[in-house]
C-alpha cells in the first residue's frame, strides 16, 4: 500500500517511481520464486500463484533459479 | 585510423566482453535484463582506464555508481512511501548463471552502446569506457541522470574531463 500516490506534476519523481516499482518487482518475484522452490513448490503451483502459465514462469526461471536436490 | 572491419571486428570483440558482464551484474542484482546502467559498471570494470580515470576526477568509482544506482531506486521509493528491505531480498536471489544465447538487454542498454560505438568511430578509436560514460553524460532523464544526480556530478562537467581523457588516450597525444 502506498502512503503517497507520486505527485503527477512531478513527472521525473512519478517516473522514478514506476521504474523503481518495476524493479523491485522483478526482485521480489525472483526472490520469492527461489523461496518457493527451496521450499518444495513445484512450477505449476508457483505459476497458479503468479497467475500465469507453467511454461511461462517454467521459461523464465528454470535457469536462474537453484534446485537444492536430496 | 581506426574504421571498417577492423573497427567492426573490436566493437564485436567488446560487446562480446561486456554484455555478458553487464548481464551478470544485473542478474547479481535480481534483474533479468541489463539496464544502461549495469553497462555504464561493465564498461568501467573491463574496458580501458580512461573511463574509470574521468570518474576519479570526482572521487567516484565503479562501486560507488552501483551503490548510486540502488540509493536512487530507494529514494524513489521513500518518494511514494515504500520501504522494501533490500538485504532481505538480495539474501534470496540465486547468484548469477553464465550467459547462455544471444545478448539480451533494456532498450536503454542498447540505446547507451548505439551511442558509445558512435562517439568512438568519431574518434576513430575502439570502442574505449571513456565512450561509455559520454554516452551516459548525454542521457537526460532517467536512472542514469539520477545516478550523477545522487553523486553530485554535473554532467556537463563529467563530459569535459571525459572528453579530455579521450584526448589523452589516443595516439600521439
Amino acid at each position: 500500500m502506498f502512503d503517497k500516490v507520486p505527485d503527477p506534476s512531478n513527472t521525473e519523481e512519478a517516473l522514478a517511481a514506476v521504474v523503481a516499482l518495476r524493479r523491485l518487482a522483478d526482485r521480489l518475484e525472483l526472490a520469492t520464486v527461489q523461496a518457493a522452490i527451496d521450499q518444495g513448490w513445484n512450477w505449476v503451483q508457483i505459476a497458479q500463484a503468479l497467475g500465469v502459465s507453467k511454461q511461462a514462469v517454467h521459461k523464465k526461471y528454470a535457469r536462474r533459479v537453484s534446485r537444492h536436490l536430496g | 585510423m581506426f574504421s571498417g572491419l577492423r573497427g567492426a571486428r573490436a566493437d564485436l570483440a567488446t560487446m562480446n566482453r561486456l554484455f555478458p558482464e553487464a548481464e551478470r551484474l544485473a542478474h547479481r542484482d535480481g534483474i533479468d535484463e541489463p539496464g544502461a546502467e549495469h553497462l555504464l559498471i561493465a564498461a568501467l570494470d573491463l574496458l580501458d582506464e580512461s573511463g574509470r580515470r574521468a570518474l576519479q576526477e570526482f572521487g567516484i568509482d565503479g562501486n560507488q555508481v552501483h551503490e548510486a544506482m540502488i540509493a536512487q531506486h530507494q529514494e524513489a521509493l521513500h518518494g511514494i512511501g515504500i520501504g522494501a528491505d533490500d538485504n532481505a531480498i538480495d539474501a534470496l536471489v540465486p547468484p548469477p548463471q553464465r550467459p547462455r544465447g544471444p545478448y539480451r538487454s533494456t532498450p536503454a542498454a542498447q540505446a547507451l552502446f548505439r551511442r558509445a560505438t558512435e562517439l568512438a568511430r568519431r574518434d576513430r578509436s575502439p570502442l574505449l569506457s571513456g565512450h561509455v560514460v559520454l554516452a551516459a553524460t548525454e542521457v537526460n532523464h532517467g536512472t542514469l541522470a539520477r545516478i550523477f544526480d545522487h553523486l553530485a556530478i554535473d554532467p556537463h562537467h563529467l563530459k569535459d574531463i571525459v572528453e579530455q581523457a579521450l584526448a589523452a588516450s589516443r595516439p600521439g597525444s
